[in-house]
């Protein structure tokens, strides 16, 4: 079976639906910002979707006092652009929604816990009952009426990835007819704490793949792309989902190893699967978050793969931020595009390579290329690491 | 679906103890499993339960296929560990390591590193059908080919989850219960369980999910009378089944990843064919059978 | 400086948790990072940067200076005296 993708939808720091994203992305401008829609004290910019709950809210026709969670907010808006995108009948066929996510309803819970923390009668119970990670995707899926096989998966910024994966193998194993794939994040407190805990944030704008680059910036949004059986659609789609793998690094519970043995692995078991030869790789999304550490393991596993002839590649998280379970899912999007338009993506705030790989990343924005098959990286905490191949649709 | 053999299993669960809202699991002493100091010393009781389980399950092998985990709610005493040091430290100078566990995929990426398992690896949290999923896609492993794959489930009680659950009202019918239960499943084995089909729902009503029961049964070429016994946590199974429904809830509690316990009480009974019927709250339905 | 790399011995096995050691265990010469040590880590670097702020009011900014300057007991216990407000 012929894996298609029939369906975009992505909102993120640069934009709210896929025209506006890749018209920044275009035009070079980024997302990043100060905190402004979320309070902290922590002064470091991250990338924010520019609208408050109560604006999304009215964007997607829920009522203003609803309370619902800004990761389910954001992830309705992306849900429901690529399942119209996708022109599929929902009630005509068996659709499924898996969807993933980090911080599930956190933006809420952190909010209730500040009540509830010196006495536990106190804090509005419906500020805490969207905490776990289901929470958003069954919201979507109501919203959406979809009544397929529904699931979320949690594998920090690896999830949409293999949220993508499991949507492919259900369909190959005919348990749906079409599945709407992805994942979404939102800011909070929690997440931006802790990845300073980590002291894995740049306090300035990040700077993957480039030598002076000291660490991520944290963002948010939501991608999902729509996938079915190249038989049955409706309408011409972006490009074929043709290679996944999912490997383990298990080298240490957040750093990658140093010569990027997990990364290694999902890559090329996802170009072995997609039978695409290394010179059919056209383009590279690279994870690239911007952390010495990330950047060099994937450097060096792509030097591992590709030798002196690594494709062009980029990373975009420098425009929308790290934004951890909706990370692969809003680039799954680019890279579908990237296949379907001969898009490339600029790679911002690079100078110079880093000296262990000297590799050097795409830094301005073109299209019209004969993309033929595009990798798509995702590398997380617990040494998740999930490689998707796209490749172009021919009749 | 094809059958998937369940070759091993472990489990760390409640003996039927309610104490208070809880059911707490009666646990081991996990130095004498997590033998590494230096990994064991972070990890908080909800990662020991569920490394301990897995690494009990795994025994001598690190040769998996695949790890596949589940939990409804994940490690909350991290969690709350960490949001109360944000506020107490008012965001600074915050120690990164509850952070770090209470990631929901902890316990998959533990079990990797400890047992250097470089092979497929996910975490399901999906509410009352995290297991249930975390089933579905290590039966669709070894469908495509996975000689074995290890998967299992964890949740855990804390104070504060008790008291809101309590708040919610969802404590009504059952203690808050937890646990860990892993499973090795493969391919093909003699004389071990199967399990043959699972389904999942949302929102069902009882009317609804009396219908799906009956269907579910036979499709698989079977009757109501050949089921041998039925592991519930269903009201609406008492009036189908009879005696022959068990409530496993009444030894575990009611917790979103109840239907490992159910699981793992199958594989030790010696029934021909086992169903499970859970209904998580009011919220999830699921359907697994188990056979010999 | 005695007294010094005994209270930080107590402070390392208190905050990263060195569950079965005591403070007569660990050299003070002996290195605290990987092998042939106490085996720590890039986690256990962040929370000795936090130990040195809190506990001593110093500040690192670059966790990758960390694991230079906390060798062993005795070199962190002379940072700290070099370097204490």
């Amino acid at each position: 079976m012929r894996i298609a993708v029939t369906g975009l939808g992505a909102v993120s720091g640069i934009g709210l639906n896929v025209e506006e994203n890749i018209d920044a992305l275009r035009r070079k401008r980024h997302g990043m910002e100060k905190p402004r829609f979320f309070q902290t004290n922590l002064d470091v910019p991250v990338s924010e979707v520019k609208k408050s709950n109560n604006e999304l809210k009215h964007l997607l026709g829920v009522e203003p006092d609803k309370t619902v969670s800004r990761t389910a907010l954001l992830g309705m808006l992306a849900a429901r652009e690529a399942l119209s995108d996708s022109q599929i009948d929902a009630k005509a066929m068996r659709v499924g929604l898996i969807s993933s996510t980090s911080v599930g309803g956190m933006d809420l819970s952190e909010v209730f816990y500040n009540d509830f923390r010196t006495d536990h009668s106190r804090g509005r119970l419906r500020m805490v009952s969207q905490h776990d990670c289901g929470a958003s995707t069954e919201f979507v899926a109501n919203q959406l009426g979809i009544t397929g096989f529904t699931t979320t998966i949690s594998t920090a910024c690896s999830s949409a990835g293999n949220a993508i994966m499991l949507g492919a193998r259900m369909l190959k194993h005919n348990m749906l007819d079409a599945v709407i794939v992805g994942g979404t994040d939102s800011l909070c407190k929690f997440t931006l704490n802790g990845f300073n805990s980590l002291m894995i944030l740049d306090k300035e704008h990040c700077r993957p793949f480039d030598a002076s680059r000291a660490g991520l910036n944290l963002g948010e949004g939501a991608g999902y792309i729509v996938l079915q059986s190249a038989e049955t659609v409706r309408r011409k789609p972006y490009c074929l989902l043709t290679g996944y793998a999912n490997a383990n690094d298990a080298y240490h519970q957040t750093g990658c190893s140093p010569e990027g043995n997990g990364a290694f692995k999902s890559m090329s078991e996802a170009i072995a699967m997609s039978g695409v030869k290394l010179e059919e790789i056209d383009y590279i999304n690279v994870h690239g978050t911007g952390t010495p550490n990330n950047d060099l393991s994937e450097g060096m596993a792509l030097k591992r793969i590709f030798g002196d002839k690594v494709p062009p590649f980029s990373s975009v998280k420098a425009f929308i931020g790290h934004t951890l379970g909706a990370s692969e899912g809003i680039e799954a999007v680019y890279s579908a595009l990237s296949v379907s338009y001969g898009f490339i993506y600029p790679n911002l705030n690079f100078k110079s390579p880093a000296p262990e790989t000297q590799l050097v990343p795409e830094t301005e924005f073109s299209e019209g290329h004969n993309i033929r098959n595009v990798l798509s990286n995702a590398f997380g905490f617990g040494g998740n690491d999930t490689t998707l191949l796209f490749s172009k649709f021919e009749e | 679906m094809q059958p998937v053999f369940i070759i091993n299993s472990s489990s760390i669960a409640s003996d039927g103890t309610v104490a208070g809202l809880t059911m707490p699991a009666v646990e081991p002493d996990y130095k004498e499993i997590i033998t590494d100091a230096t990994l064991r010393r972070r990890m908080s009781r909800f990662v020991k339960m569920g490394v301990a389980c897995g690494l009990e399950c795994l025994g001598q092998t690190s040769d998996i296929d695949a790890v596949i985990t589940a939990t409804g709610l994940g490690c909350l005493s991290d969690t709350e560990k960490f949001i109360e040091s944000i506020v107490v430290n008012n965001e600074r100078l915050l120690n990164p390591t509850p952070f770090i566990q209470s990631t929901f995929n902890t316990v998959g990426g533990q079990l990797a590193l400890l047992k250097g398992i470089h092979s497929y690896n996910v975490t399901y949290v999906h509410r009352g059908l995290s297991f249930e999923s975390a089933l579905i896609d290590a039966a669709l492993q070894v469908a495509d080919g996975a000689r074995n794959v290890l998967v299992g489930a964890i949740d855990e009680i804390t104070a504060a989850s008790a008291d809101v659950q309590r708040r919610m009202g969802l404590l009504k019918n059952y203690p808050l219960g937890e646990g860990s239960q892993f499973f090795m499943l493969a391919a093909k084995a003699d004389a071990a369980p199967a399990v043959c089909d699972i389904e999942t729902h949302t929102g069902l009503i009882d009317s609804e999910f009396v219908s799906v029961i009956e269907s579910f049964i036979q499709r698989n070429n079977l009757r109501l009378g050949d089921i041998d016994c039925v592991l519930s946590g269903s009201s609406v199974v008492e009036k189908m089944f009879g005696d022959k429904a068990v409530d496993f809830k009444k030894q575990c509690g009611e917790y979103q990843t109840a239907t490992a316990f159910a699981l793992w009480k199958a594989t030790q009974m010696n029934c021909a064919n086992v169903l499970i019927v859970n209904q998580y709250q009011q919220i999830n339905q699921s359907l697994i059978l188990v056979r010999r | 400086m005695e007294e010094l790399i005994e209270k930080l011995k107590g402070e390392l096995i208190a905050e990263l948790n060195l569950e079965e050691i005591k403070p007569a265990d660990i050299d003070a010469e002996a290195p605290l990072f990987g092998d042939g040590g106490l085996g720590l880590d890039s986690i256990d670097a962040l929370e000795i940067i936090l130990i040195l702020e809190r506990n001593y009011g110093i500040k690192i900014d670059n966790p990758a200076q960390g694991k230079e300057i906390f060798y062993s007991v005795k070199t962190l216990a002379e940072y700290i005296t070099a370097h204490q407000k």
